[in-house]
């Protein structure tokens, strides 16, 4: 088990280290005044960016500005204005959304508080005349490309930058004054909207102009150009102000160049200013409607046995008015009535007072009673501010049928001849459930709900299952914010009552006192049969014993970076919620959570501490278990250009106070044999993990390393004293960790990787693997298509508990290609065979490959 | 006849007089539900590309937020939700001398130009201004907070006046002398690119659990 966990890790560890990451070559310098182009991508993995921004100030600014990227193949571009780049450093991040629903960032960690840095140079000192002449020399580059025939003019009536640098806050309202402030004769037009280079959408944009000196211009004269295109007439010309609304710009680049001549109409006026259209800037959130299909077809051959995988699905998200509406779907061949549901779907209506979901929905009324259970039917809630209730119906276990084994003759008896059945597999009963939360106060700063919740079997539903059960829960749960959310405390508690076997239905009062002798209801069961059946294997039949209890209380509070999260909860032996069930029973203790950051958040520090008692209700012969888990990390990021590093210290201990060997006796024939029995535990287990994570530029290619080392370390402290015969619980291992990704171009990345571990179990079983990876991922075709290759060989030996030989190769290749159809349309192609040779003693199978070759297709509309 | 004339001049003229009013600012940028007005008539949808003139009072609702330049010379002005104010303003040759009647709510001020004047009256004072950048906050009780940014804000009521700096706070109640004093908290929405958006990604598990995490981004 414990070989397991350890090969799980591994692997955890080894899909963290490959997942996806936001791949951009940092800009360390570039010139003051200009435009700074931004690149990156998505590297590695199969997520796609659905949003990828650039956020940017000086080191002064008190907040971050921010551009769109656009999206080009699998490249994402961006330009930071030469309006925000008059100082001499810039500090930037880039934030991406990827289609799996995570963010990366560039850079990776704690990006806010340590940006990558850019030192913006000045530019040549002949090129800050300010003559009109040479205005075009230090004119900031305009985004390009400026569609239509006025791109020239466009270049040429661009302003000259102000003299002084400023703060992106004050450049941004200042120097659109300063730069579309006309100079000379061209003082007669002052460009009030867009902002020069300022990205909107569509419907958010206006061209603005201020006539400084109506006097001087002949208003017939004045014509209004959109790219080149004479759009004069479609804009309101009074004496001050002349305002242009054009309708349904396209994403992109667009230039507004205004003119007039002056009233002898010897002299022209003109003056002009660049606007980036961009129809990403509406977040999805807001968007009117937004959809996702996906298709996935695999065919697996694994072990000999081939099988076709269909998986399809989609999602779609809008909204009409105040009501939000969404829909997701979910459907795989492999979703068949001998088993659970695997297919999802779910259709919602939301508004921020009531709303309504079918289908697939997971309800969260309280942490004790009913989290995350999917439940296929209804739901609904009701927010009426100081009133509120949440309600859900329907099914949570759908009804799968048993099998039988017949066959099996017995003698004749009574002349007949008994044919025995055996239930081959349990099936399982059709179970509803009914919960409803009704709750006081808004939850911003004080909530007071209960929940209540019913689960039942049907035990009609199926033959050959398990026992039906019937299952009642109820508690209150409480939350107190304070001090701006500073303070949270939150309390929760339960009760429950369950009757583990229905199939017999309820017992009268009198049938009670007969089972139990001391439990006299003050009511008849049978009467209330309908709400929860009361039997004799209900728990518990007297409640006061408090068995059946659960209780959660805690507080946060977020102070001095610190935040502290401190508690103590207690669950019941028989405390059972079916609307739960992955609850941990038959437990109390406390928990205690800190985690500290310090220098801009360069280092964080975290220590937790957990005392819980197991089997504290001493409900069986099984002594009490003492456990404690003391939790060390420690992480520092020290920003851009410097490795980061981290280490985390777990020990966890367990103790059931036992120090005797007891011993029995059994008797067989004549003989008698003296049986020990050794309960005692006392284990502790240590596990260190240390990582260094460096970017850096070797030989002018973008490198990423990391190096990771884990061990763990477990020992049973009366290992010593046991008998031989008794298998060891000692147990260490180690985990070693290389990776190296290259990029060598925009469009060809390499990875490297290597991983050794060996584990040692109780002196007897010893066990090493090793290794090797090498992947690739290639753009071309104009960025369409993307070329991917890997293979990775892993060797492992060793020697079994049965001191039988360990001895497994496995090559692993993968390669395919992606096709970018279009932004947010991709289809992809790929195939992975997986080469086994096993000379181990144990292996009857032989040498065998498996291979899974996938088609996959999706599309966001 | 002459009547008809008569009428249709006197029409003319009033029609004339109705439109003399000066354009003096453009809306460039409209979030959320808001209103304007123009003497007492009825509330209109406020939008994008809206051309104020001198008298128009304007009314944000929650979560509004509007941006408006002034023509003369692209001053700025934000105003931020729940808030209420009347436009005043009159041309002096090339510039406009603004006064703006802030009722309610929150504003921020970027005054471009050091030679124009701009004035804030608010129920318990008045703010003047020259070539500066400010905050002015004015509560249900009709108190006045000035937020200093950048250069000088005088504020004054009839029992007194004080000049407020950057990173300072003057305060001002009807009944009572205004009174400057440290700024204990900044302010800086209305240097922001714009409202408050939030982004909700929701995360769902192969359990099918689902979480919304919100992003709120500017």
């Amino acid at each position: 088990m414990s070989k397991i966990a350890l090969v799980l890790l591994f692997f955890c560890v080894t899909l963290t280290h490959s997942q996806s990451n936001l791949v951009h070559d940092p800009i360390y310098s570039a010139e003051q005044n200009s435009d700074i182009a931004i690149r990156a991508r998505i590297a590695e993995g199969q997520s796609r960016a659905v949003m990828m921004q650039v956020y940017f100030k000086t080191p002064d600014a008190p907040s971050y500005h921010h551009i769109e990227m656009r999206r080009q193949g699998d490249l994402w571009t961006g330009n930071i204005p030469a309006e925000y780049t008059h100082s001499t450093l810039l500090q930037y991040f880039i934030t991406a959304l990827l289609n799996n629903q995570t963010v990366v960032t560039f850079p990776q960690f704690n990006p806010y508080k340590q940006p990558a840095r850019i030192v913006l140079l000045k530019t040549q000192p002949d090129s800050r005349k300010t003559t009109e002449k040479d205005t075009i020399k230090t004119a900031p580059k305009p985004p390009p490309p400026v569609t239509g025939k006025e791109e020239a003019v466009a270049t040429k009536e661009l302003q000259p930058l102000p003299e002084k640098a400023q703060t992106p806050q004050q450049s941004k309202t200042d120097s659109s004054a300063a730069q579309s402030r006309p100079r000379g004769r061209e003082s007669v037009f002052l460009i009030l909207s867009p902002e020069p280079f300022e990205e909107t959408q569509s419907d958010q944009l206006v061209f603005g102009v201020s006539v400084q000196d109506t006097a001087l211009i002949d208003f017939t004269t004045i014509n209004i150009y959109l790219n080149g295109e004479n759009v004069t007439t479609n804009a309101t010309i009074t004496d001050f102000i002349i305002t242009c609304q054009p309708e349904n710009l396209a994403a992109g680049n667009h230039l507004f160049k205004i003119s007039a001549m002056d009233s002898s109409h010897s002299k022209s006026f003109s003056n002009s200013v660049s606007v980036t259209v961009n129809t990403q800037l509406s977040a999805p959130s807001s968007a009117h409607f937004s959809a996702h299909i996906f298709s996935d077809l695999r065919q697996e051959r694994i072990s000999e046995q081939t099988e076709t995988i269909g998986i399809g699905g989609g999602s779609f998200r809008g909204h009409y008015g105040s009501i939000d509406y969404s829909g997701r779907f979910f459907l795989t061949s492999l979703d068949t009535r001998n088993q659970q549901p695997r297919n999802r779907f779910h259709f919602a209506l939301r508004s921020k007072y009531a709303g309504i979901i079918t289908g697939d929905a997971y309800p969260r009324y309280n942490d004790l009673i009913l989290w995350g259970k999917r439940v296929r039917g209804i739901e609904g809630y009701l927010r009426l501010g100081f009133f509120n209730v949440q309600v859900v119906y329907g099914q949570t276990v759908r009804a799968v049928a048993g099998s039988l084994i017949s066959g099996t003759e017995n003698p004749v008896q009574n002349g007949q001849t008994i044919i025995d059945s055996l239930i081959y597999k349990y099936g399982t009963h059709e179970q509803n459930l009914f919960a409803i939360r009704p709750s006081f106060g808004s939850g911003k700063h004080f909530q007071l709900g209960f929940t209540f919740a019913k689960v039942k079997d049907d035990p009609s539903s199926t033959t050959y299952g398990s026992d039906p059960q019937d299952n009642i829960v109820v508690g209150p749960d409480i939350k107190v914010v304070l001090d701006n959310s500073r303070i949270v405390l939150r309390a929760l508690a339960a009760t429950s009552i369950t009757t583990r076997d229905i199939s017999a239905g309820a017992l009268s009062k009198q049938e009670i006192l007969n089972t139990f002798g001391d439990v006299s209801l003050p009511f008849d069961p049978l009467d209330y049969d309908h709400i929860l059946i009361i039997n004799s294997s209900t728990t518990p039949i007297d409640i006061s014993k408090g068995a059946s209890m659960a209780y959660d209380i805690g507080i946060r509070l977020d102070y001095f970076n610190n935040l502290l999260r401190i508690g103590y909860k207690s669950i019941g032996s028989e405390y059972n919620s079916l609307a739960n069930t992955w609850i941990r029973k038959d437990i109390q203790g406390l928990y205690f959570r800190d985690r500290i950051r310090l220098f801009s958040n360069k280092l964080y520090g975290m220590f937790s501490f957990e005392n819980y008692q197991d089997n504290f209700s001493s409900q069986n012969i099984n002594p009490e278990i003492d456990l404690k888990t003391f939790n060390y990390s420690l992480h520092y990021y020290p920003g851009q250009g410097l490795p980061r590093l981290g280490a985390t210290l777990r020990t966890h201990s367990r103790n059931n106070g036992v120090t005797a060997v007891e011993s029995d006796t059994i008797s067989y024939g004549n003989n008698i044999d003296i049986l020990s029995i050794d309960n005692r535990q006392n284990q502790i287990q240590r596990d260190l993990s240390i990582y260094m994570g460096y970017h850096f530029k070797l030989a002018d290619f973008d490198q990423n390393i990391r190096i990771d080392f884990i061990s763990g370390n477990r020992r049973d402290r009366f290992d010593e004293k046991r008998d031989s015969l008794y298998f060891s619980q000692d147990l260490s291992s180690s985990v070693g960790l290389f990776s190296l990704r290259t990029r060598f171009t925009p469009k060809l990345n390499t990875t490297l990787s290597f991983a050794r571990n060996s584990n040692l179990a109780g002196e007897l079983s010893e066990y090493k693997y090793t290794m090797f990876g090498l992947g690739a991922d290639y753009m071309f075709y104009k960025d369409k298509i993307q070329a991917f290759a890997q293979f990775q060989s892993t060797m492992t030996e060793g020697t079994s508990y049965s001191e039988q030989s360990l001895n497994y190769r496995r090559n692993f290749f993968r390669i395919g290609a992606t096709c970018f159809l279009s932004p947010g349309h991709r289809i992809s192609l790929e195939g992975n065979i997986f080469a086994i040779r096993d000379k181990s003693d144990l292996n009857t199978i032989g040498n065998y490959t498996d291979s899974i070759f996938r088609l996959f297709y999706e599309k966001y509309f | 006849m002459k009547c008809c004339v008569l009428c249709f001049l006197i029409c003319i003229s009033f029609l004339a007089t109705a439109h003399s009013r000066d354009e003096i600012a453009l809306v460039i940028k409209c979030d959320g539900n808001a209103q304007y007005r123009q003497s007492e008539q009825d509330w209109n949808k406020l939008g994008i590309g809206k051309r104020l003139e001198d008298g128009d009072e304007i009314k944000t609702g929650k979560g509004a937020q509007v941006t408006i330049v002034f023509i003369d010379d692209k001053s700025l002005m934000k105003i931020r939700e729940e808030s209420q104010l009347i436009l005043h303003g009159k041309r002096e040759e090339k510039n406009i001398i603004k006064k703006i009647g802030q009722q309610l709510g929150q504003l921020w001020f970027k005054v471009t130009n050091q030679e124009t004047q701009l004035q804030v009256e608010t129920p318990s004072g008045i703010a003047a201004v020259k070539g500066t950048e400010f905050y002015s906050l004015v509560d249900d009780l009709g108190n006045t907070t000035i937020i200093g940014i950048s250069g000088i804000v005088e504020l004054f009521n009839s029992l007194g006046r004080v000049q407020v700096g950057p990173s300072q706070t003057g305060k001002a109640g009807k009944k009572s002398i205004p009174v400057v004093e440290k700024s204990e908290e900044s302010m800086d929405w209305g240097t922001d690119s714009g409202t408050l958006n939030e982004l909700e990604i929701e995360f769902e598990n192969e359990n099918g659990e689902k979480k919304t995490l919100k992003l709120q981004y500017k």
